[in-house]
């Protein structure tokens, strides 16, 4: 102890460690407002809260101390190596006890400027910004996700140290493993700046706390392997690395802590409990043969928990199919299995995403699942792009997390769908369809619905919400948003938006699909960035509704803004209107016409297409054309880009890369270029021919499918007409 | 305290830096190790402070191995090694105040620096950042270090070396005066401090050990090979033809009006020089060239 205090000492007295706690404050300082530097362009004017700049200051802290206590740990090992002192030293204590004090001792000095920082940003926020502090997110995003990084750093560099015996190997190999981190989509790879982009202001940190709670857990693991192999392999007696190797074996307790550090390290990773690969793994082949028309989820969330459990039936019609093959999710076990009343056996694919159940070659087939556990989101999604979650205050689930398992049939024209979700009495429940009774009990409220689809794309929302419900002709919107956001909604006249596109759509494509179920949106936590449109729920993430004060002057008492008042602002408020605009117009195009994907058609280019059409008509052309040269740089960009251009040099890169440029190019086609050569139909057809020809298209193909060459050919255009240089 | 070293043995891939060492010091000692560079000082020197160990044989502490003992061997131990760095940064009470907890000396330690400060006469120099002195007082810091837990055995490599005449006999006298109740190993290539302190010489040369003893005892084992020639100059050329053939070897050449005046150390000194009494230093030298035959002379 009185070493340890020594060193502290020591330390304190050599200046380095004054200015790396100094420069810490000041680079947590710089972090308060990092979201709004990044390039991410949907958290800028993110409103500032104790989330948000307990998270910016620490991520951005962690991003940059880290490197520099890597730094100050190698600098202060190799001290003896660079000043020649190791002889004397060495003579007077055990030097590797020397270096644990010294590790720990900068250890020290890491908390403190933890601490210190963590006071001075709440003081900033307190006095500067005059937040009202909320302590919970300061200690869980200083000391879970700042803390960490820096100890990891030390740990990491001092095996490295330890296992090359060179300044410079460990420090560039620490480098490295931290751009890896920087870099990596994969959370367990993360350990620096965990792979979070922001705590949603909605639902806290809980949907992912548990997953950085575990990357921590899976880094001390790594790091206490690291360190200690570099145990293994410390130079001892001017003995080279395998003699020294040699000799630290002889400690058993040594042998068994790095064997079970590494096994442990790989026994966390591999059976690492949230996340799965989701969109990968997924097998999409359709069994022709058998046809869905009917299901009947009823769930049960366990918030508390994060769990959920129930029992969902299928209604099938087999035109000569024995077996039945469903995604599913992993984090859900499954009870048991019914075909027709009877229990079976199942088998489960070798990769566990996918389960096949026998069944009887005759006309009607009903099965029953039961099962139930934690849902597992995507292994690559998690903070920014995760389909499904259930926290305490929260549920997501995306019809793309399997949380109904999905099965590969087709479709029928109509699918009954009818159900219940039972959830805490402090959640409201945004169902599909049309709610038809509400039941509470024993602290729990179970949610009815029923609706028909072509699609058993079906999706469960939850949270606490505010709800707002009005009426646009003869159709009913519930919009349901965070009581927290209610300021934002106001003021920026979000529902008189919602107004308003609702009236361009029907005025130029046509009535709403449905006179029975309202249109729902529901805003959602940033864990799944910007919109989501299924049946009759629209979703839309929280930075739409959540922005700063400041946007409140961009717009007069109509809503309008200032068409000549092209700015950041302006742009962010914009994209934010398009999106929701997208998503509606996708109760057109998706819901109510079965757009039958075939790249670049969807409806996703008719989406885009109408929300540019609204923005246009709202805003005016010069706010319109942004959005347009932004679709237009990013085709161009693809068209550039290398493996595009040559697609037989695709054949020579890795799966996983050709995949993602696969992905990225139909995106890019979807999403860009269908818009283009929507515009340029227009261009032919004028914009009045244009429109009015897509309503007639509406009304034909309401509540049916429509495919490419259908549409060209009620357009009178061909694929050349529209097609783009 | 009682060092015992047996059949030690020290190898670098293949060449052997200590052969078959085999020794046992008491306390009190007073020794100079003395050999040539490369003669294997420093090796010896390391695995005696636990730095390295042997390929072959063992060292005991007071009756037990050193590989079980190094905690016992580094609570009493005192080490100035001949290439060494200090923390510059710091200044002189600093770094012997940090040098202090690192050895674990808690009570008194003001006291003690301050003894140690003025024992190294840097009493003045004490709040100076180290980076500021000269060679010469960096040396100073160096053996206060050492000596700052009055160590039972004391382990200084070149210790005089940058330091001017006046401090070297200070600090003989130090060493010395210190081995009154301990163990003081000197390795030095300056024959004229270990022979005004040590009373015990081992010299050593390519691994080996080739004379262990008193100095008088060296003295006298050259008596009758250390002699003079006055040589003039036409023969000058083919006298140092001789020594290069290895007959003699020359320890001083004084040239004097009459020609050159040479003293040299042979193994078989020849009538036409004139002998001497061998000074240590000579015998040194005759050791050396006993050693160079592969022979324990001496031992």
């Amino acid at each position: 102890m009185s070493l340890f205090k020594n060193e502290i000492k020591f330390m304190f007295k050599s200046k380095i460690i004054i200015f790396l706690i100094m420069a810490s404050c000041i680079i947590m300082t710089i972090g308060i407002n990092s979201i709004n530097m990044s390039n991410d362009f949907d958290l800028f004017y993110i409103r500032e809260s104790s989330s948000t700049i307990s998270f910016g200051s620490a991520k951005f802290g962690a991003s940059i101390c880290s490197l520099l206590f890597g730094l100050f740990t190698v600098l202060t090992l190799d001290k003896d190596m660079r000043k020649r002192s190791k002889g004397i030293i060495e003579s007077n204590i055990n030097y590797y006890n020397l270096m644990m004090i010294r590790i720990l001792a900068i250890v020290f000095y890491e908390i403190v400027a933890t601490l210190i920082g963590m006071i001075v940003v709440i003081a900033i926020q307190k006095s500067l910004y005059t937040i009202p502090i909320n302590i919970s997110y300061y200690l869980f995003n200083y000391w879970i996700v700042l803390f960490p990084s820096l100890l990891f750093s030390t740990l990491i560099v001092s095996g490295l140290y330890l296992l090359t015996n060179s300044l410079d190997i460990s420090f560039i190999t620490l480098g490295v493993i931290f751009i890896k981190s920087l870099t990596s989509h994969n959370y367990l790879l993360t350990w620096v700046q965990t792979n979070i982009d922001i705590v949603s202001d909605f639902v806290g940190f809980e949907p992912i706390g548990h997953t950085i709670i575990y990357n921590r857990i899976l880094w001390i693991f790594i790091c206490i392997s690291i360190f200690c192999l570099g145990l293994l392999f410390k130079r001892r007696y001017g003995f080279n690395l395998r003699n020294s190797f040699l000799t630290n074996v002889k400690s058993k307790v040594l042998v068994l802590l790095v064997i079970a550090a590494i096994l442990g390290s790989g026994f966390i990773y591999i059976k690492e409990p949230y996340t799965m690969e989701l969109m990968r793994n997924s097998e999409t082949i359709i069994d022709e043969k058998v046809y869905l028309n009917g299901l009947n989820p009823k769930i049960i969330f366990n918030n508390k928990k994060r769990e959920m459990s129930g029992e969902v039936s299928y209604s099938f019609i087999n035109k000569g199919s024995n077996l039945i093959k469903f995604n599913i999710n992993e984090g859900l076990k499954i009870d048991f299995i019914k075909v027709n009343g009877k229990e079976i056996e199942y088998k489960k694919t070798k990769d566990e995403s996918t389960i096949e159940v026998p069944v009887p070659n005759i006309e009607k087939v009903e099965i029953t699942i039961s099962y139930g556990g934690k849902i597992k989101s995507d292994k690559n999604g998690v903070g920014r792009g995760m389909p499904g979650y259930i926290s305490k205050n929260s549920i997501y689930l995306l019809e793309n997390s399997n949380w109904i398992f999905r099965p590969l049939v087709k479709e029928g024209d109509y699918i009954n769908i009818s159900g219940y979700y039972s959830a805490p009495d402090y959640l409201t429940m945004v169902t599909p369809g049309k709610l038809i009774d509400v039941e509470t009990k024993g602290g729990t409220r179970k949610w009815m619905f029923e609706y028909e689809s072509h699609t058993a794309d079906i999706g469960a929302f939850g949270g606490k919400y505010k709800k707002s419900e009005f009426t646009f002709q003869n159709m009913t919107v519930e919009f349901y948003y965070s009581p927290k956001h209610e300021e934002y909604v106001e003021s920026m006249k979000i529902e008189e938006h919602i107004k308003n596109i609702m009236k361009y759509y029907t005025e130029n494509i046509g009535e709403y699909y449905s006179e029975t179920y309202p249109l729902k949106i529901a805003e959602v936590a940033l864990y799944k960035r910007g919109g989501h449109s299924s049946e009759n729920v629209i979703t839309i993430s929280e930075n739409m509704l959540n922005r700063d004060k400041d946007m409140y002057s961009l717009i007069d008492d109509n809503g309008k803004i200032e068409p000549m008042d092209i700015s950041m602002k302006t742009d962010i408020f914009v994209k934010d209107i398009s999106l929701i605009a997208h998503e509606m117009a996708h109760q057109w195009w998706g819901t109510g016409v079965n757009v039958v994907e075939s790249s670049p058609w969807s409806s996703e280019g008719l989406a885009q297409y109408f929300s540019y059409k609204y923005i246009q008509n709202e805003f005016g052309d010069m706010v319109s054309n942004m959005e347009l040269s932004r679709w237009e740089n990013r085709v161009r960009e693809l068209k550039n880009y290398y493996y595009i251009n040559n697609s037989e040099m695709l054949d020579k890169v890795n799966e996983k890369y050709r995949k993602s440029l696969e992905m990225e190019k139909i995106q890019s086609e979807l999403y860009y270029l269908m818009p283009i050569k929507l515009l340029k139909g227009e261009e032919i057809l004028g914009e009045k021919g244009f429109l009015n020809e897509l309503e007639k298209v509406y009304k034909k193909y309401l509540s049916k499918d429509l495919t490419y060459e259908a549409f060209l050919r009620e357009m009178n255009l061909s694929k050349e007409d529209i097609e783009i240089e | 305290m009682e060092i015992r070293i047996q059949n030690l043995s020290k190898k670098y891939k293949d060449i052997k830096a200590l052969n078959n060492i085999n020794l046992t010091i008491n306390t009190p000692a007073m020794i100079g190790l003395i050999g040539p560079n490369g003669a294997g000082k420093s090796t010896l020197m390391k695995i005696l402070v636990g730095q390295l160990i042997p390929t072959e044989g063992d060292v005991l502490i007071d009756g037990i191995s050193l590989s079980k003992r190094e905690k016992y061997l580094k609570e009493r131990l005192g080490y100035l090694p001949q290439d060494f760095g200090l923390y510059e940064e710091l200044r002189v009470e600093e770094y012997l105040d940090y040098m202090a907890s690192l050895k674990g000396i808690k009570r008194n330690r003001k006291e003690v620096i301050k003894r140690v400060l003025i024992t190294t006469n840097l009493e003045e120099k004490s709040r100076i950042k180290i980076k500021t002195l000269s060679g010469g007082q960096k040396q100073r810091v160096g053996i206060a270090q050492a000596i700052l837990n009055s160590p039972e055995l004391l382990i200084v490599d070149e210790p005089t070396v940058g330091l001017d005449p006046e401090e070297r006999i200070k600090f003989r006298n130090l060493f010395s005066e210190d081995s009154i109740d301990k163990i003081v190993i000197l390795s030095t290539h300056i024959i004229e401090d270990v022979e005004s302190i040590c009373n015990l010489i081992i010299v050593i040369n390519k691994g080996k050990v080739l004379f262990i003893g008193e100095p008088s005892e060296l003295v006298k084992k050259a008596i009758d090979h250390v002699g003079v020639i006055e040589v003039t100059g036409n023969n000058k050329e083919k006298f140092l033809e001789r020594e290069l053939k290895g007959e003699f070897k020359i320890t001083s050449t004084v040239i004097t009006p009459t020609g050159t005046r040479y003293r040299v150390v042979s193994r078989n000194l020849s009538s036409s020089f004139e002998k001497v009494v061998p000074s240590l230093e000579d015998a040194y030298i005759y050791c050396m060239l006993e050693g160079g035959e592969d022979k324990y002379v001496f031992v």
